[in-house]
């Protein structure tokens, strides 16, 4: 008896783009989003909480469907990390791979499950209450059997999306977003495939293959799902597949194998759409792409077909939309460049995003003129970072960072031994070797052209930068140590600016103001606004102590009393001419 | 120039230098058999080996220590190795018992000569042992003071003569001369003793030390004479001993004709001070005599030039004659008027203390260690960080509790994030408030970490740290936006006990607000009460200054008086409604103001300018309010508190506006300490005090100070600032308009990944490497012309360099192989 547990195909999606005009009355809606699972109530979460004009469409009488058929086994294989030992909500999203994107904290998968690898029983259930507690405008058991193109000047990309339902509806959309999962099963073909069951269908029941040899095609995820199920009651169990069993922690991809559970992996030019680094699609403007389908950005490289990936590239898309559609500009916070360094070590320390998200979104600081001030923009798709000015509606004139978190050019590879010898790096000297996942930090002056993306060294995620950081790896993903991460972050972005970004207490700033023409930033942005930081008693000692700062108090004490001594005669009292200085010098060389 | 003796001495001395080729840096301590060993030996080539017994523990101290040795050794061409005596194939080398091993020098296959064990201790003795051999010929090991004056004889109008005294070979120090002698051992006659008779008979002091002179005997001409000696100064390491060496081969004076700022020579790059003397055409003679003998003083301690003022572009100030400018940077050349010599050398002496302590305590440092804390808040944040601090006082949020508590009572949130030093530096001061406050304040003082709550943080808007809310039942959480200290904070939370503005309901209320007696415990905080006076059915006016009151919170007192009998207060005060009067509790004084058609915004400012004072002392808390007007400051320094006197001198001036543009105000060293590190900067030395100094801070940077030989008077100060007004008086200093630059160079990560890939990642030629070795080098040789950094690049360049070099040696001396 075979099985077949390949059960992912090339998208279902039948696109055709017959141009016959719509017929009769048909309901007009902005956004249509095909789907109710995971991603599609993700995008309706943010396009409710905007406020848009959208419908949801599902096939099915509940939202979730997928998961109320797969996995077969009922048991996910995304963490539910409840306790992480933090109390940041957004770190937290690190190991909480199930939850949605909502204000609502309710809505978070550790009030659903305690199991570490939940129970797809309680993702239908999330699901359902995901959609009921925001009120998202879903339409159920509506299968869209149709899709053409209407072109028409008045719309927002030049032509309307026409969508027919199975009762022959029509509903027109000025934005299609396709979140319809790739739920076809890969058909094997074969001699002797006519006896290979599917994954969809295969029983999962283990009494079912009681002393049986059993042979499963294919060696990802659902075969190891079925495998295991069965393992206690089979005579033999034979795994066939065209690739190595490839495990997650070597290639730090969550759909290789985790624990020896999981996996796709075929080739994905069939599997995915062609979609661009924004998600929409080649084809079509205005026609996007979310979800599971929408991993061909970063296939095999990070987490965009899973939900702790989309919910971030669905928001993503989301603020891209928000800003072509409706002239809102991708939210960003503005703040004087004294805290630069903190702004970033803060994204680094608990942004989820970014770290699920590794290569794929990354945040962007665009500096203003002088430097003296920055935007801070969140989980941009890196890859458009070329198009960033007309995508975001924000301005990169005068010199840009990138943050990214990547792991080390050495670590990853389903040959390479992760554990291997002197993998970790404690240096800072030697940041840039660091094998788990650190932030990276890239400088450029200009924004980079399509060009400059498009041809990027090999291996590389952007073009090469005007300069790059490192922030050495750490274990716990902690990056705030004062002298092991900050301060080498401190340098790296002073000498990007060319500034001095050390802060300074309000006494220090006190005398650059009297006897300096210039202020470093810290003090200009903050002393000289009535805001200077002020020290303490204790912190003055050490800051004596440590020659940093100087104690003057006592300094007037050694002054004193060298004025004191008998043979001082005040020098600087007596104004004497250049010529007396000359008679003076020469008596004291008759004397010598 | 170093590399020039370098290199001709390298190839006298050390014909080949392979070794760096052979051994990466992490080769440890090869171990070969004895017959291997003696095959590996290179015709010039010196080698130390260490033979042992196979059997013998094989992480003795000595093998520790040899190991650690390796590196440094190979620095110096000189290769390591650990022999292995096996019982079948046994040299002569190889001792009969297992504890009599000995250490032999090889140069090619001769022997130099062998080290019992007992005196290779540590790496220092190591080295110090196995170059003193090799150099037996460059330095003179001499025991009496004979020795010392024949050697001294024969070098006299040749070259000139390094001598020191070590206390004992092997150690640290005397590893210092001989790296020394290495480099230098061809340009000077070096000459080491270990006999402390022989440092006394030459006349040292404090003979516990090692001791280096420098014997000025090239410039000798008569054998009689004797040659003139400088004492290194610094402690006996390679470093200094090489910075000490490079500044007695400069010149001993310059000349110079350009602007003193502008000047930059060896000394500068080394952490000295350079010393001008200003000369005129007329007296060149004489100053240029003077000069020499100020150079000849300040050997070792600064460098000397001869400033010819008639040929500057530059102004300076009249007259001045001598110009001081110090290694730092940033800091602007002074110009001094000094009587003699000798306050020229006690200048320099004084303003030298930094230095010498930051070269004693870094000799061991060698690169720029970009790694060392430079952020003073970061620092002593991160020393203190053990301190525990009384944290109990402040209830610390978490996001349930959050909304609860702000709405439940009056609180104060502190909003921090537990990594950041701003924050945490800070903190102490808001817990210093809390001690203050404790048990007297109806105020709850909270705070949240925002590293662990930041949506709590982001909700509340605050996405930058440290920040201070205050939150009020039925009112706008106010942000606080004054100075994060405890002074400030806690008058922030004192005065907003009561409403911003407050309204006062009798006429009877109203003379006790003005007169400071109805918020008495309040006054110390604000020393001015602001009233505004309006008829019960002037509702607009009375909104803009309600809005003017609440902009006001927390940093002045303000009232809002709106009865039908209000016509009395503004009859008893000249105010014409509506009005506002301004109390000042310090002298007592009501001043009223028509406030008709004014809109809030002009409100507040109305009060924040009455806010300031005539002639206020200045502090570090309120310059910043000063430093606005944009206006020179006419400041009067004081050790304590001003003298009544010249207070009224001042605020005459300024009442009868003969001050011009300038903002006058004091400083009291007492209460501002930092003050004399204004002085300092103005004047090099602290002057006597009092003392008016005028500050150009908004446009030139020049400083002027009143002449101290008059007194402060009225008169004196009008005419001085007449003159100064008309462009007569010089001004003692200019202000640095130093950019504040990055204090360190980052590491350069992308050159670093650049050097692994064997292809450059643009697709750039592969010389890219190789070009900016070149440049190193190009950069070395015009090193004297550039200011650069001090002693920590230098070393850096040293050691880059030696490797450039030796890396050319060795291809040189491979060729004829290749062609083989």
């Amino acid at each position: 008896m075979g099985l077949s547990a390949a059960f992912w195909a090339p998208l279902g999606l039948l696109l055709s783009l017959a141009l016959h005009p719509a017929l009769g009355t048909h309901t007009h809606r902005d956004y249509c989003v095909l789907g109710a699972g995971p991603a599609g109530l993700q995008m309706a979460a943010f396009l409710h909480r905007a406020g848009r004009d959208y419908q949801v469409f599902e096939r099915a009488p509940a939202p979730g469907s997928f998961f109320t058929h797969y996995p077969r086994h009922r048991k996910l294989i995304s963490i539910n990390k409840r306790y992480t030992g933090r109390d940041n909500a957004e770190f937290n999203l690190r190991h909480d791979w199930n939850s949605l994107l909502s204000h609502d904290p309710w809505l978070l998968f550790r009030h659903y499950s305690r199991a570490y690898f939940p129970d797809a029983g309680d993702m239908v259930r999330y699901l359902r209450d995901f959609a009921n507690r925001l009120g998202l405008h879903v339409q159920y058991n509506t299968d869209i059997v149709h899709v053409t193109l209407e072109k028409d000047r008045r719309a927002w990309n030049g032509h309307y999306f026409i969508l027919t339902n199975q009762k022959g509806q029509v509903y027109q959309c000025s934005v299609l977003l396709v979140a319809t999962g790739l739920s076809v099963p890969n058909q094997v073909d074969f001699p002797g495939s006519e006896y290979a069951e599917g994954y969809e269908s295969v029983s999962v029941d283990p009494e079912d293959f009681v002393g049986q040899n059993v042979l499963i095609l294919g060696r990802g995820n659902s075969a190891f799902e079925t495998a295991e199920s069965i393992l206690g009651v089979t005579n033999f169990i034979h795994m066939l597949s065209r690739s190595r069993v490839r495990l997650s922690w070597a290639t730090h991809y969550v759909g290789d194998l985790r624990s020896l559970r999981l996996s796709s992996g075929s080739k994905f030019s069939k599997k995915y759409p062609l979609i661009r680094a924004s998600y929409e699609s080649k084809g079509s403007r205005g026609l996007f792409i979310l979800g599971t389908a929408s991993h061909s950005v970063d296939y095999r490289k990070s987490a965009g077909g899973f939900i702790h990936g989309f919910r971030y590239t669905v928001r993503a898309v989301h603020r891209l939309l928000e800003h072509r559609h409706h002239g809102i500009a991708w939210p960003c916070t503005e703040h004087p460049i004294t805290q630069l360094t903190n702004s970033i070590i803060r994204r680094v320390n608990e942004a989820s995003g970014l770290y699920q998200m590794f290569g794929v979104l990354a945040d962007v600081i665009l500096l203003k003129e002088n430097a003296t001030m920055f935007e801070y923009l969140e989980e941009f798709p890196m890859q458009m970072l070329a198009q960033l000015e007309t995508l975001t509606g924000r301005m990169a004139k005068h010199g840009l960072f990138i943050i990214n978190m990547e792991y080390g050019k050495n670590f990853s590879g389903p040959d390479k031994d992760v554990f291997f010898h002197d993998r970790s790096v404690g240096h800072t000297e030697d940041a840039w070797q660091s094998n788990f996942l650190h932030p990276v930090i890239y400088y450029y002056r200009h924004l980079p052209t399509e060009q400059e993306v498009r041809f990027r060294p090999a291996h590389w995620p952007l073009p090469r930068p005007t300069a790059i950081h490192h922030i050495v790896e750490d274990f716990l993903t902690d990056w705030t140590a004062p002298v092991g991460h900050i301060l080498p972050l401190r340098r790296f972005l002073e000498n990007c600016l060319d500034t001095d970004l050390r802060s300074f207490y309000a006494e220090s700033c006190f005398l650059f103001t009297l006897t300096r023409q210039k202020l470093p930033p810290f003090c200009q942005q903050g002393y000289l606004q009535m805001q200077g930081l002020v020290s303490t008693k204790s912190l003055r000692e050490h800051g004596v102590e440590s020659r940093l700062l100087r104690d003057y108090a006592t300094m007037g004490q050694v002054l004193e009393d060298s004025s004191q001594q008998p043979d001082d005669h005040e020098p600087v009292r007596h104004t004497l001419a250049t010529g007396h200085l000359i008679q003076s010098l020469d008596s004291n060389k008759e004397e010598l | 120039m170093m590399s020039s003796d370098f290199s001709v001495f390298s190839t006298e001395v050390f014909f080949v230098v392979i070794c760096i080729l052979y051994t990466s840096a992490e080769d440890p301590l090869p171990e070969l058999s004895p017959q291997k060993y003696f095959s590996t030996l290179q015709p010039g080539k010196a080698s130390l080996a260490y033979f042992c017994h196979a059997d013998s523990p094989s992480t003795s101290v000595v093998l520790e220590q040899l190991n650690e040795a390796v590196r440094p050794l190979q620095d110096y061409g000189i290769s390591v190795a650990k022999v292995n005596c096996a019982k079948e194939e046994t040299s002569r080398y190889c001792g009969k018992e297992k504890d009599l091993m000995k250490a032999y020098l090889f140069r090619g296959n001769i022997l130099l000569r062998d080290f019992p064990t007992d005196a290779l201790f540590d790496v220092n003795a190591i080295v110090a042992h196995v170059l003193f051999a090799l150099l037996f010929n460059e330095v003179k090991y001499i025991t009496t003071l004979e020795d010392l004056q024949n050697i001294e004889n024969t070098v006299k109008g040749k070259a000139n003569m390094i001598f020191s005294y070590v206390r004992a070979i092997g150690t640290p120090e005397h590893r210092a001369v001989m790296e020394a002698a290495f480099v230098y051992g061809t340009t000077y006659q070096f000459v080491l003793t270990t006999e402390i008779g022989l440092l006394e008979s030459i006349g040292s002091e404090e003979i516990e030390h090692a001791h280096l002179y420098f014997f000025h005997c090239k410039l000798v001409s008569d054998l009689t004479e004797r040659c003139r000696r400088t004492l290194m100064g610094q402690p006996l390491t390679t470093l200094n001993i090489h910075a000490f060496v490079k500044i007695m081969k400069a010149p001993l004076l310059t000349e110079v004709a350009e602007d003193p700022q502008q000047v930059s020579t060896v000394h500068l790059q080394l952490g000295l001070p350079l010393v001008f003397i200003v000369s005129q055409k007329a007296t060149y003679e004489a100053e240029r005599r003077t000069a020499e003998w100020v150079a000849w003083r300040l050997l070792g301690k600064a460098g000397v030039l001869l400033l010819l003022r008639d040929s500057l572009e530059v102004n300076i100030p009249q007259h001045t004659n001598v110009v001081f400018k110090r290694a730092e940077k940033e800091v602007p050349v002074e110009f001094l008027v000094l009587p003699d010599i000798d306050s020229i050398i006690s200048h320099v002496e004084n303003n030298m203390h930094i230095e010498e302590a930051v070269e004693s305590e870094d000799s061991d440092v060698e690169d720029p260690d970009m790694d060392i804390q430079d952020d003073e808040v970061a620092e002593t944040v991160y020393r203190d960080r053990k301190r525990p601090l009384p944290l109990e006082l402040t209830v610390e949020l978490t996001e349930e509790m959050f909304n609860r508590t702000v709405t439940a009572s009056d609180s104060i949130v502190l909003f921090y994030a537990g990594w950041q030093a701003v924050s945490m530096a800070f903190l102490q001061s808001y817990i210093d408030v809390a001690v203050k406050l404790k048990g007297m304040s109806a105020m709850l003082l909270t705070r949240i970490n925002c590293a662990d709550w930041s949506d709590v943080c982001t909700k509340q808007n605050v996405t930058e740290f440290p920040a201070v809310k205050m939150y009020k039942k039925g009112e706008n959480p106010v942000s606080y936006a004054g100075m994060l200290g405890t002074e400030d904070l806690l008058k922030f939370i004192q005065l907003n006990r009561i409403s911003c503005p407050v309204t006062i309901t009798s006429i009877q209320e109203a003379e006790e607000y003005l007169n400071g007696e109805l918020y008495e415990d309040l006054i110390t905080y604000s020393s001015l009460s602001v009233l505004g006076l309006f008829s019960p059915t002037m509702t607009t006016a009375k909104e803009d200054f309600t809005e003017a009151g609440n902009h006001l919170k927390g940093c002045v007192l303000t009232g809002i008086y709106s009865e039908e009998d209000v016509w009395i207060l503004a009859n008893k005060y000249a105010a014409a409604l509506p009005a506002l009067l301004l109390a000042r509790h310090k002298d007592g004084k009501i001043e009223s103001i028509p406030l008709a058609g004014t809109h809030a915004q002009d409100i507040v400012q109305i009060i924040t300018d009455a806010l300031r004072e005539a002639f206020p002392e200045i502090t570090v808390e309120n310059l910043p309010t000063y430093f606005r007007l944009q206006k020179p400051l006419l400041i009067l320094f004081s050790d304590g508190s001003v003298n009544p006197q010249y207070r009224k001198a001042i605020l005459t001036l300024a009442e009868e506006k003969r001050l011009g543009s300038f903002t006058p105000c004091w400083l009291n060293l007492k209460n501002t300490p930092v003050g004399r590190g204004i002085l300092q900067a103005y004047f090099g030395l602290l002057p006597p005090l009092p003392l008016v100094v005028l500050v150009n801070l908004h446009s030139s940077g020049q400083v002027f100070a009143f002449p101290s030989d008059q007194s402060i008077t009225e008169q004196n100060l009008a005419l001085w600032l007449k003159k100064l007004e008309a462009g007569l008086e010089n001004h003692i200093t200019i202000l640095s308009a130093q950019e504040w630059k990055p204090p360190l160079p980052a590491y350069d990560f992308l050159s670093m990944m650049d050097a692994t890939t064997t292809q450059h990642p643009t697709g750039k030629a592969p010389g890219c490497v190789k070009e900016t070795y070149a440049q190193e080098i190009e950069r070395e040789q015009h090193e004297d012309k550039r200011a650069i950094r001090k002693e920590p690049a230098e070393t850096l360049r040293i050691k880059h360099w030696n490797r450039n070099n030796w890396f050319k040696e060795t291809e040189k001396s491979l060729r004829p192989h290749k062609e083989l």
